[in-house]
């Protein structure tokens, strides 16, 4: 299967507006549509959609060599890299839109209205608004002065990442205060929870430092508090996943077949 | 005399059963401070988990390759860098052959630096004794070619451009069954794309951050993951590993189990006070 | 996705599987509709939403972080029945989405629900935001609304990662009434350790049918307990085959085979003798 070429010079910007007119035309149809009418015409595009991926999932797909070019033995596997990857990218990117226009305009109408807070609205509108200079600037123009490019890996690389990083960091706080509220012994229950958790985590930690006089080999190994740790995890925790797994997987199963053939009811999907 | 008692040490009790939290969170910062500050080691016994994979590597033949899928970034380099540092140290001290490829665009220039770091220290060559695979965006279609052609499927190196066959480093691979283990070295699931798609009978490990490891032990179990390496405490168990054999020294793993371990104290102790408060003040209340 | 070719077996069984939900709905549809447990988080929205009328201040509701999806569909349908409950007592609700996709589905299931609780001047647009589609910045962005407008009950239904605890811990920090659910199992637990309630595993997937009691969605889980019933047997026959035969080519031979083998005892023996 060939890769679809990416079109160069205004060849490109006429085919971005052409779509841009077709995927509005569309749309504009689609509101127009009388409810009757449209609830049939979203399901029928709902099946046709599930039914790629069902053929895709039982049909053949071996990969194998046909003129020593390696391709998939299903036609359809090569559809979802070349096909429907980029169109379900164009849709996320035209609604992605969407939800910056909802954010800017909450935000500027905080700062225009003084509401509470306001200040935070406008650090929110600068950075976002430098983000989008620099980034576009430094990636999409290739001919752009040095230091756009500083400027743009300062704000991604020295203050976005450092600010993810720390978020990610704040989880050691809470996993503190949250144990130590949740982890009291009212039941039996509870009593085995903590006691499990307890050995876990000393088997991650310093529980060598316990344990570390007696000898990691034969029967006694057994009394080692990372071998009780690795007991529970693989034992006692494992099959537990799994069960939960498994009721996830047929719950999944069950909801995609309903809303696959029509009959799921609820939000989106109509009472 | 008794009521007295009751009223002077029941606000200790009931204080102790409620600690602010801010309180909690500034000791924490200072329990964690202080072995960041002064290091500290703690004696560590490997999980057969780490040991699983650090033999399944240590077995290489020399007809075989080792594959690392580095799929991580910045954020988790508390955990991952430590692991991946250690299996490069294993291989290239053993001499083994090894490619490395990633999931995640970003990822790509972060492999790439470690792995250079490391090569200086053992002279490993690009092309010669390693190569790089680049950014696979099309994870499904990258395991299930490399699985019938890898030379095919990957074509070309991803930093001097060269068609795979004509580099040193891959004579005699041609395919997933000349690859000794694959290694997802990673941050998030993508361990699923090489356990559900891999061709059978190839091994898979997976390094990754501690939140992720409870849900990847089930494929431990069923000998679908032939090792895990959990958090900074695997990246440790493999330094030590390394260590014992003669394959490698220490590094951020070691380092970084002293803070770890002091923060998992302070929770435990937490706990603990939590609880005792609790039960004196529940025996209080009964008397 | 796995491919059928490559285990026909799995495929076959995923089509059993699939046949026994089938069935349950259709006998379901033609008026059998079975009873359904009940269950503690489910039935904790109604007091959560209550207390967030008693004192006057707005619910929030997070679908999770990833994009639309069934998780996501099945968190919305839960939404909407939460929607509905504050409409009809002028609740403020606020939801947040980390996905530009789901945000404009969200916003017209939010506006549907005021409209079919036919209060539809209460809805305001600016309840259902789109913060960030980055992980933490969407946490730090939830975190700081539930601080500064003092969120009474919050729901987290769908896909959550690390940022799970960051939410929980953030809304227990103000008194919130907490429910959440989702089908990632390695948040469960910070989730069980911060909130009030929590929907664990596949009880994420009975959430439509136990509030609406419509008879597909209450087949549909009936269907899913005779799927696991099969599933338990084949685990069962399984387990038996492994003790039995053994572990072909694995590293692990099962006790019984050893017995069974030419020296079987002596060997059992010996090894005990060794372990020493």
């Amino acid at each position: 299967m060939h890769n679809w070429e990416i079109a160069q010079g205004n060849t490109i910007w006429l085919a971005l507006a052409g779509v841009l007119l077709v995927t509005f035309i569309v749309i504009g149809l689609l509101t127009k549509l009388p409810l009757t009418l449209r609830r049939p015409l979203l399901s029928v595009l709902v099946f046709v959609s599930g039914l790629f991926y069902a053929l895709e999932y039982f049909l053949p797909t071996h990969m194998v060599l046909d003129h020593g070019v390696l391709v998939p033995e299903n036609f359809l596997t090569d559809l979802i890299p070349n096909i429907i990857n980029p169109l379900a990218q164009d849709l996320s990117a035209l609604l992605f839109g969407l939800g910056l226009f909802s954010l800017i305009r909450m935000h500027f109408n905080n700062v225009v209205r003084q509401r509470s807070g306001w200040v935070n609205s406008l650090a929110l509108l600068v950075s976002t608004l430098s983000m989008m200079v620099f980034g576009f600037w430094s990636r999409a123009n290739l001919h752009h002065p040095q230091w756009v490019d500083q400027v743009y890996h300062h704000l991604f690389d020295g203050v976005y990442q450092n600010m993810d990083a720390a978020m990610f960091s704040l989880i050691a706080f809470f996993i503190l205060s949250a144990s130590y509220r949740a982890f009291r012994i009212r039941s039996f229950e509870a009593s085995i929870l903590m006691t499990s958790a307890l050995i876990v985590l000393l088997g991650l930690s310093f529980g060598g430092l316990i344990t570390d006089k007696v000898p990691d080999y034969g029967l006694w190994s057994n009394f080692r508090i990372e071998t009780w740790s690795s007991w529970i995890l693989n034992i006692i925790s494992s099959p537990g996943l799994r069960a939960i797994d498994f009721g996830v997987g047929l719950g999944g199963l069950a909801m995609g077949l309903r809303i696959w053939l029509g009959i799921e009811k609820g939000a989106l999907f109509g009472d | 005399m008794m009521n007295n008692t009751t009223n002077n040490e029941t606000p200790l009790l009931e204080k102790l059963q409620k600690i602010d939290r801010r309180i909690l969170y500034l000791i924490l910062v200072i329990v964690i401070a202080i072995p960041t500050i002064w290091p500290i080691n703690i004696p560590n016994a490997p999980l057969p988990m780490s040991r699983d994979l650090w033999n399944t590597i240590n077995a290489t033949p020399p007809n075989k390759i080792v594959l690392l899928s580095s799929t991580w970034t910045k954020n988790t380099r508390g955990e991952n860098q430590g692991q991946m540092e250690a299996i490069l140290n294993q291989l290239m001290s053993r001499h083994i052959r090894f490619a490395i490829s990633t999931f995640d665009p970003r990822g790509s220039q972060v492999a790439l630096n470690l792995v250079n770091s490391v090569a200086k220290k053992y002279g490993y060559v690009y092309g010669k004794n390693w190569v790089d695979f680049g950014y696979q965006p099309n994870g499904v279609n990258y395991v299930k070619g490399i699985s019938v052609d890898l030379i095919q499927t990957v074509k070309r190196d991803a930093v001097l451009k060269k068609p795979l066959q004509d580099l040193p480093v891959m004579k005699g691979i041609r395919n997933a069954d000349n690859i000794q283990i694959v290694v997802e070295i990673s941050a998030s699931s993508s361990q699923y794309y090489w356990i559900q798609f891999l061709k059978p009978g190839v091994k898979v490990g997976f390094a990754c951050t501690s939140v992720m490891a409870p849900e990847a032990i089930p494929y431990y179990t069923s000998h679908q993951l032939a090792g895990i390496l959990w958090g900074a405490k695997g990246a440790y168990d493999y330094e030590q590993l390394n260590v014992e054999h003669h394959t490698g020294g220490w590094g951020s793993g070691r380092q970084y189990m002293g803070p770890l371990s002091a923060a998992f104290g302070l929770v435990i102790l937490s706990i603990f006070v939590g609880n005792l408060a609790m039960f004196l003040s529940r025996k209080r209340s009964r008397q | 996705m796995q491919h059928a070719c490559d285990n026909w077996f799995v495929a076959f069984f995923e089509g059993a599987l699939i046949m026994l939900i089938m069935v349950r709905i259709i006998k379901s549809m033609r008026g059998s509709i079975p009873f359904i447990r009940r269950i503690p988080g489910l039935n904790a929205i109604d007091e959560a939403i209550g207390r967030a009328t008693e004192m006057g201040k707005p619910i929030l509701m997070i679908p999770g972080i990833l994009g639309l999806d069934i998780v996501s569909l099945q968190a919305l349908n839960v939404f909407t029945h939460v929607t509905r409950t504050a409409a009809r007592f002028a609740t403020p609700i606020r939801m947040c989405v980390c996905d530009a996709t789901l945000y404009t589905i969200s916003q017209e299931v939010i506006q549907d629900a005021y409209q079919a609780e036919g209060k539809p001047e209460l809805y305001d647009p600016d309840s259902v935001r789109f913060l960030s589609d980055q992980q933490f910045a969407f946490a730090a962005s939830v975190a700081g609304l539930i601080q500064r407008e003092q969120v009474a009950a919050t729901f987290f239904l769908g896909s959550f990662f690390a940022e799970s605890l960051i939410f929980a811990e953030v809304a227990n920090s103000v008194g919130a009434i907490q429910v959440a659910g989702t089908v990632m199992t390695t948040q469960t637990p910070f989730f069980i350790a911060a909130c009030d309630y929590v929907i664990i595993g596949d009880e994420f997937y009975a959430a439509s049918a136990y509030l609406s009691k419509e008879p597909v969605a209450t087949g549909s889980l009936v269907g899913q307990d005779y799927a696991k019933l099969l599933l338990t047997f084949f685990i069962v026959l399984g387990s038996i085959i492994y003790t039995v035969t053994g572990y072909a080519g694995g590293p692990h031979v099962p006790l019984i085979h050893t017995l069974f083998a030419d020296g079987g005892w002596t060997a059992l023996l010996h090894s005990i003798r060794h372990l020493f």
